[in-house]
């Protein structure tokens, strides 16, 4: 077992132990186990900067390894802003799971960067794409879990008219307070991952001489923006007919997102596509 | 979440229609405004009015959208789109957020057909099934695909036209998005590729034709290129077993393992298979001295060598010897393992960069002396010349390099528009949205 290999078996264990902290009502703990994990991680990333002397986002492995210390820190941000334990064990867990992933299916480390790679665009490019896939993933927890909780005040709904209106306010106040959170991480989210494609874009235009191709990778993240733009002017909409389906766009949207990121390779499309690695 | 971001659509003053007292907009169909239903059903028309056409004329003809007829096309465009100014309703329509939701969900679906379906060339011959036919296999050349587009530049055009430029974040991201999309859809066919290859040493002006690619015809460009130098570097190479049998890495069917071979692996025992491979010696620049042994040089034409020590875990078995990955006329040089057939090989080695040093002359006479490199075009006259390929069997040995020169008059637009919207997506990320909900 190597000394990275330990690492990112380090990270997972206290990343999931840490959801489990959440899971159990011990926040604080869970708080510190998901910081702890998230260090490893930070703290892995820079050991394979130094050892492999090139920034470690080449192969799907790394970029997982991105995408959990970068979700886990926009979970800890975010608990930290607006005290979601829900948030904060999904994160977690998330985050754990990837790291598991990684321990499972151990990469060689390979020093080679093939020339195409060696661009100013490269790091910018997979950090703004980890970054946003990390925020879409904590909206789309959240819509989920705003979709779940309005299902219950369906029946919760009649109760409350006997309630004291205190409580009715202040569940207002919580369930207001969760559209904001959305509103927040998936305007964040969308604009990290538009940057993304334009910085892809522009890279494309210098590498392979033309900025939009229409490559199996380039459609899929044409289909997640536009998954999202749909999602963006639903909720900025005041005539639309169903919340519901606003927020179901969000769950959608990340399943392109995963195809696109994830997924790509086994489509029947991939043989045409230079982004399979 | 309020819908006080984009008030598109908001039919208060924005609405004159004399729509009938006490009965909403959703109640009654094509009455103004317009909303969801009425957009569902204008882009499916137009969606299936392009499959029609599809099916009568075939794919959509690449003239059509050469210059001068989409430059026409973009002017009648943008006059379209100032003549809405004056049908204020019409022009509400078009910018409003149930037609850009429907346009956009029906342009998703296409991208997942594409993204699902492999594609063909444009110019290949679509295959006679009725799928074929409809042009589910050459999308964007596709007349559905392309009335959408169309519609989508008209809808996000009418949205420029009625955002107030004060709010700059949604603005820009609109303008943007809309300059990038006018310059790829009607720039397209204006766009110019050709492929050139060029011997050390020599001049070259002819490109190769992709039309008559088979005969092998070329023809004759607005410029020349000499290439003075052709330079690649390698990374250290690596070594994997072998199965001489198959030729393919062992064991089969699994990625190679490959152990990198350089000064950090000098001495240290790494494991392979069943083997303990030790790096006894190490040369970056290697030549053959005599009976299979290998010396440092400092002349081009050098190959990578490393001696290495190989033991079998199993049987106790030492072998020893000089292993190259070959280049130039230099063969490769593996280690037999005798036992089981296989054998110790140096892998080629992957390039670090390679760069060519050229000069080049335009027909109008201008003269650039630069070099050009993976993802460092250079421009001359209205080309960018981007190195291409090299004589892969002879790897840095390579007596020419192939070029890609591209031609594109519409790229600053679309340069403009990513701008543009790049500055529209910080606004995004930076104030969450144009206004707090």
């Amino acid at each position: 077992m190597t000394f990275s290999y330990g690492l990112g078996l380090l990270s997972a264990i206290l990343w999931l132990s840490g959801a489990l902290a959440v899971l159990a009502k011990r926040r604080s703990l869970g708080v510190y186990l998901t910081l702890a994990g998230t260090l490893v991680a930070g703290f892995l990333i820079a050991f394979l900067w130094v050892k492999l002397a090139r920034p470690p986002l080449r192969s799907m492995g790394e970029t997982r390894l991105w995408y959990g210390f970068l979700l886990a820190l926009s979970g800890l941000g975010a608990y930290r802003r607006w005290a979601y334990g829900w948030l904060l064990f999904f994160v977690s867990l998330v985050a754990g799971v990837f790291a598991v992933i990684n321990a499972l299916r151990p990469e060689l480390q390979s020093m080679a960067l093939p020339p195409a790679l060696n661009s100013v665009f490269f790091i910018p490019h997979v950090v703004m794409y980890m970054l946003s896939y990390s925020l879409l993933a904590a909206a789309t927890i959240a819509a989920i879990y705003k979709l779940r909780r309005q299902g219950q005040e369906g029946i919760i709904a009649l109760k409350t008219l006997k309630a004291p209106k205190d409580e009715v306010k202040e569940k207002a106040a919580k369930a207001k307070e969760l559209e904001t959170f959305i509103h927040h991480s998936v305007r964040a989210g969308l604009g990290l991952l538009t940057l993304g494609l334009i910085s892809g874009a522009v890279w494309a235009k210098l590498a392979w001489g033309h900025y939009w191709s229409w490559d199996p990778k380039e459609t899929w993240a044409f289909v997640t923006v536009t998954a999202y733009l749909v999602h963006l002017h639903l909720a900025a909409n005041r005539r639309t007919p169903l919340p519901t389906l606003t927020l179901l766009t969000l769950p959608l949207g990340l399943l392109f997102l995963m195809i696109t990121w994830l997924g790509v390779s086994y489509l029947p499309t991939a043989p045409a596509s230079v982004h399979v690695y | 979440m309020g819908g006080s971001d984009f008030p598109l659509n908001s039919p208060e003053g924005a609405n004159p229609a004399p729509s009938a007292p006490n009965q909403s907009p959703s109640e009654r169909s094509w009455s103004w405004p317009w909303g969801y239903l009425e957009s569902l059903v204008i882009v499916a028309a137009v969606t299936i009015g392009g499959l029609i056409a599809q099916f009568l004329f075939g794919p959509r003809p690449t003239f059509l959208l050469s210059y001068p007829l989409n430059l026409i096309l973009a002017l009648i465009l943008i006059a379209f789109l100032f003549l809405t100014r004056i049908f204020k309703k019409v022009l509400y329509f078009l910018a409003s957020a149930p037609l850009a939701v429907v346009l956009m969900a029906f342009m998703a679906l296409w991208g997942l057909a594409m993204g699902l379906i492999p594609q063909l060339d444009p110019s290949a011959p679509a295959p006679e099934t009725i799928w074929g036919i409809l042009g589910f296999f050459q999308i964007t050349s596709s007349w559905a695909f392309s009335f959408l587009y169309l519609l989508v530049l008209v809808s996000l055009g009418a949205t420029v036209i009625r955002l107030s430029p004060k709010r700059i974040t949604v603005f820009f991201s609109h303008l943007g998005l809309w300059l990038v999309l006018l310059a790829a859809g009607l720039g397209a066919a204006d766009r110019q590729r050709e492929i050139m290859r060029v011997m050390e040493g020599s001049f070259e002006w002819r490109a190769l034709d992709e039309g008559k690619r088979a005969e092998g015809a070329y023809k004759d460009l607005d410029l020349a290129i000499r290439l003075d130098d052709f330079i690649m570097e390698e990374y250290p190479a690596r070594i994997a077993l072998f199965d001489p049998k198959t030729g393919r890495s062992w064991p089969e069917n699994k990625p190679p393992v490959l152990l990198q071979i350089d000064q950090a692996a000098l001495h240290k025992t790494q494991k392979l298979g069943d083997y303990a491979i030790k790096v006894l010696e190490y040369l970056p620049n290697a030549a053959p001295m005599g009976d299979n042994r290998f010396i440092r040089v400092m002349f081009q034409g050098s190959v990578q060598a490393a001696l290495v020590e190989a033991k079998n875990l199993k049987t106790g078995q030492t072998f020893q010897g000089w292993l190259t990955p070959g280049g130039g006329r230099l063969p490769p040089n593996p280690l037999i393992l005798e036992k089981d057939g296989l054998v110790l090989a140096m892998t080629r080695p992957e390039p670090r960069s390679f760069v060519s040093k050229v000069k080049i002359f335009t027909i109008e006479g201008q003269e650039v002396e630069s070099s050009v490199s993976v993802n460092h075009p250079l421009a001359a006259g209205d080309w960018l010349i981007y190195q291409r390929d090299y004589d892969a069997e002879a790897g840095a040995f390579s007596l020419w390099s192939g070029f890609e020169l591209i031609k594109d008059p519409w790229l600053n637009l679309a340069y403009a528009g990513f701008g543009l919207w790049a500055l529209g997506c910080v606004g995004l990320i930076v104030k969450g949205g144009p206004r707090k909900p």
